[in-house]
């Protein structure tokens, strides 16, 4: 029976979540949208000029949720503000809320962070918190009544992949309840198969697909290989050995008696 | 009717005082239909609200609308 996946009630299609920024061509994003047919599509909000719209005719047209995100906001009033913003413009109750506190390392800014959700979730808000891998911090995401924890993998857009995959397993394995989706730094599919490998609950990547030399097809390989990660986690893995054990069974090894 | 100094998106603009919010839009060349979000001074005006608020002098206009993100 295929496994239901739902955050905030909506039963979403895929475990892949797609930002929709740093594309070659809106052509290019469309294309990568259909191919990967994500769980959901990433978008920011930006001071406007009069330009008719046209990114919002894009975004109807690719028939997906829309997660709006708080990017740039380094306080909890203003990612609050900026909820707020989203709401009216998209009208949706979805937000992936970042504060950030550092903007060498777009390092979250855990206080406001936390702060920022109690508010929105207070508010209605399905709140999406990006974070780091503290478990201590996630913990108080969770229960603030984030709908999902969104760990870092590595920095965003440094494309370093799962840099500590012990803090994920951990978080995965104290906070069974929550929805935990690895937000940044996946750089290749096998990245991304890792983080689902680790249990969590699905990735979501951006600079990955767009940055490739053909997005699309980079956005179908992501969605193989989340589909593939998840699909080994259910299976059960083995574990890791640190000595050889024979596949083939030793039992009737032709010539044994030549070998000893 | 007045002519009046505001700020739209951080440029010294001018407007009407006796017109609304959402004629102001217009004659700065929003198109009606363009989906759009607007702070005056900090806060949402929410859609509805627009024909009926206007503007002072001084006042704070920031535009938004949705674009690519992560």
């Amino acid at each position: 029976m295929a496994e239901e996946f739902q955050i905030g009630g909506v039963r979403l299609r895929s475990r892949l979540m797609l930002g929709t920024a740093r594309y070659p061509s809106p052509a290019s994003l469309s294309a990568s949208i259909a191919a990967a047919k994500p769980a959901a599509i990433t978008v920011s909000l930006r001071r406007s000029g009069p330009d008719g719209g046209s990114f919002h005719n894009l975004l109807a047209e690719a028939g997906c949720p829309l997660l709006p995100n708080t990017a740039g906001c380094r306080s909890a009033a203003e990612a609050v503000a900026c909820a707020h913003m989203c709401r009216e413009l998209l009208g949706t109750d979805w937000i992936k809320l970042e504060v950030i506190g550092d903007d060498d390392t777009l390092q979250p800014e855990p206080f406001g962070l936390v702060d920022a959700a109690r508010q929105l979730v207070d508010e209605g808000f399905v709140v999406f918190a990006y974070t780091t891998e503290d478990l201590v911090v996630a913990r108080r995401l969770h229960e603030v009544g984030c709908a999902a924890i969104m760990p870092w993998g590595s920095m965003i857009g440094s494309g370093c992949g799962i840099e500590h995959p012990d803090r994920l397993r951990s978080l995965r394995s104290r906070l069974p309840e929550a929805v935990l989706i690895v937000d940044a730094g996946i750089g290749r599919p096998s990245d991304a198969a890792q983080a689902m490998e680790l249990g969590m609950d699905a990735v979501l990547l951006n600079s990955a697909v767009a940055g490739a030399d053909d997005p699309p097809a980079m956005a179908q390989a992501f969605a193989e290989a989340v589909a593939a990660g998840r699909r080994a986690w259910r299976a059960g893995m083995i574990p890791r050995l640190g000595m050889a054990q024979a596949s083939t069974p030793a039992l009737d090894v032709p010539f044994w008696q030549e070998a000893d | 009717m007045a002519a009046i100094k505001v700020s739209l998106n951080g440029e010294p603009t001018d407007a009407d005082d006796a017109r609304p919010l959402a004629e102001q839009l217009g004659n700065w060349g929003y198109p009606a239909k363009q989906p759009l979000a607007v702070a005056v001074d900090g806060r949402l005006v929410p859609s509805a609200d627009r024909d009926r608020l206007q503007l002072a002098a001084g006042s704070q206009i920031e535009v938004f609308s949705v674009r690519q993100g992560g």
